[in-house]
């Protein structure tokens, strides 16, 4: 006869044991979730502080202008006031427009999303503005001096901003591992210099998926630019052996005879 | 005492081999057939094999059963291991021969040419052999001559190792003009084996209980192995009987309990805790 009751205890020690590495599993998953969910909330968290540190600028801006209309009901100089904010947000959404046009995969909803809030906020800005505008009459144009000063801030503004969207893509890039996003992040370092970081993101791309050749452009031509031509004449030529690809030729050759430096 | 269905049940589930108990599953019955129309083909031997618990025994008992009845049919179960032993007990079941002493394969021969003259391939005897694997290669080799007389018939079962494997390909492969091989069952076949032994003795309700999720735990256990299914369920049985009479508020009747299989497995060791 079987002895039941001694048989139960031992299924219930199989049935735990047999638990354990779903256990293991569904833990391990809630650890990695809660990383996840952790990091993204300070995402969140950063833009929100940015978007907080925008309106408080905007608030004051307009309460600046409305405590003057009150004081001064003078038109003129309330316009200059308003205006200067207005081209310096355009300023900022310029670049970001022009990396929408890189973009070509799914980073576009992002962007898109991105832009929308602005877009709202600057209607909003605009209304107000031209409610006031047409109030006190049309507004003078823009003194030199403080147009010069508006580029300056543009080109500050505009590396800033590229440096802030390379970091929004690499954390895209973190996520799908798509070599597309890796590849743009290695174009942009380029273009802003950072050949170190163009070289590292080349290579990640190549690792990706070696058969994008843009991959093999960047890579080579960033080590020109950190001065080690050797290598990267040496890394062009497999490539080319293996490609034939015309353009690589072309750079290989330009590299060769120092034109490309 | 009133004995409960489970307690019923579970003799079902006996490792016996009888040959009334013979299930017709479709795949079986095909397997079957062709094996009985083999004998009936003027071919020398045929080899039935595969794992063990897959049935062969049963394919032979029942093959023995159905022949009898038309054939001279000689089954030995248990192999004669003593090569003497052998040529003596076939001379005497085949022949009626008595021998004294010692009797070797040339001598044998002889007694059969003597005694053995129809030429009618239908009254050939046929001699079933179990568990073949553990009859020495010399042994082996002269009941493959004594076939080529075609004086006598064998068919035999062999369990497929690895190192069987070969013998079934080189020793065999020319000389066996058949060979059938015998496979644990699907879960669909496992199904149809547990309630049609069931339902052959009468309980349907135990059968009824056997919903396809157990079904395919049971499959998981034991993969379909004839032989390990019968001793998981006549233990399943067991428990079943236990908490019957112990704690019959425990069970289920309309469903055979995952945690009942689990336990039958743990106790038969298909699974260790
Ligand atoms: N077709 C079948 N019908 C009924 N029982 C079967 C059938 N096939 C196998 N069995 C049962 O399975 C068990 C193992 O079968 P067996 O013939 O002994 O396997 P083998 O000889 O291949 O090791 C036996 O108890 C037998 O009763
Ligand atoms: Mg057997």
């Amino acid at each position: 006869m079987i002895n039941v009751t001694e048989l139960e205890k031992r299924w219930i020690k199989f049935k735990i044991k047999s638990y354990i590495p779903y256990i293991v599993i569904i833990f391990s998953l809630l650890v990695i979730l809660i990383l996840f969910l952790t990091l993204s909330f300070k995402d969140v968290k950063d833009t929100k502080i940015k978007f907080t540190k925008n309106d408080i600028k905007k608030v004051e801006k307009t309460e600046e202008k409305k405590t003057k209309t009150k004081i001064e009901k003078e038109t003129k100089t309330k316009t200059k006031h308003v205006k200067p904010p207005k081209i310096e947000k355009k300023l900022v959404l310029s670049p970001s427009l022009n990396f929408m046009q890189d973009m070509q995969n799914n980073t576009v909803g992002y962007y898109e999303n991105k832009d929308k809030v602005i877009e709202k906020k600057h209607k909003i800005i605009n209304k107000n503005n031209t409610h006031k505008i047409k109030e006190k009459e049309v507004a003078k144009p823009l003194p030199t001096p403080k147009k010069i000063k508006n580029s300056s801030i543009q080109i500050d503004i505009s590396k800033k901003n590229a440096q802030e969207d390379i970091d929004q893509v690499i954390k895209r890039f973190k996520i799908n591992n798509n070599p597309a996003l890796s590849l743009f992040v290695a174009k942009k370092y380029y273009e802003l210099g950072k050949y170190n970081k163009a070289y590292n993101y080349a290579l990640i791309t190549n690792e990706i998926n070696s058969n994008i050749e843009a991959s093999w452009i960047i890579f080579t031509k960033s080590l020109v630019k950190l001065n080690e031509k050797e290598m990267a004449i040496k890394t062009l030529k497999t490539y080319y052996k293996h490609s034939h690809s015309n353009t690589a030729k072309i750079l290989l050759d330009e590299i060769k005879t120092g034109k490309f430096k | 005492m009133r004995s409960s269905i489970f307690d019923n049940s579970k003799d079902i589930f006996l490792d016996t081999v009888n040959a009334k108990d013979f299930v017709q599953l479709d795949r079986v019955s095909t397997i079957y057939q062709s094996l009985k129309d083999s004998v009936n083909k003027p071919l020398k031997m045929i080899l039935l094999y595969g794992k063990p618990g897959t049935g062969k025994s049963m394919f032979l008992t029942k093959l023995y059963h159905d022949l009898s009845q038309s054939k001279k049919v000689y089954l030995y179960n248990t192999p004669i291991l003593d090569e003497s032993e052998f040529y003596k007990t076939l001379a005497h079941d085949l022949l009626d021969v008595k021998y004294r002493g010692e009797l070797n394969y040339t001598q044998f021969m002889k007694i059969i040419n003597e005694h053995i003259v129809d030429e009618n391939p239908d009254n050939i005897p046929i001699i079933l052999l179990d568990e073949a694997q553990l009859y020495s290669a010399t042994l082996m080799e002269n009941i493959r001559l004594l076939s080529d007389t075609r004086k006598v018939k064998f068919v035999i079962t062999l369990h497929k190792t690895e190192k069987e494997d070969l013998i079934a390909k080189e020793h065999f492969q020319t000389r066996i003009w058949e060979s059938i091989e015998l496979e644990n069952a699907s879960a669909s076949e496992l199904k149809m084996y547990i309630q049609k032994k069931l339902m052959k003795a009468n309980c349907f309700d135990s059968a009824s209980m056997f919903q396809m999720k157990s079904i395919n735990l049971i499959y998981k256990l034991t993969s379909g192995n004839y032989r390990d299914t019968n001793k998981l369920l006549y233990t399943l049985f067991e428990i079943y009987t236990w908490y019957n009479e112990n704690n019959p508020i425990k069970i289920n009747r309309s469903n055979i309990s995952n945690k009942l299989i689990e336990m039958a497995a743990l106790h038969t060791g298909l699974i260790n805790d």
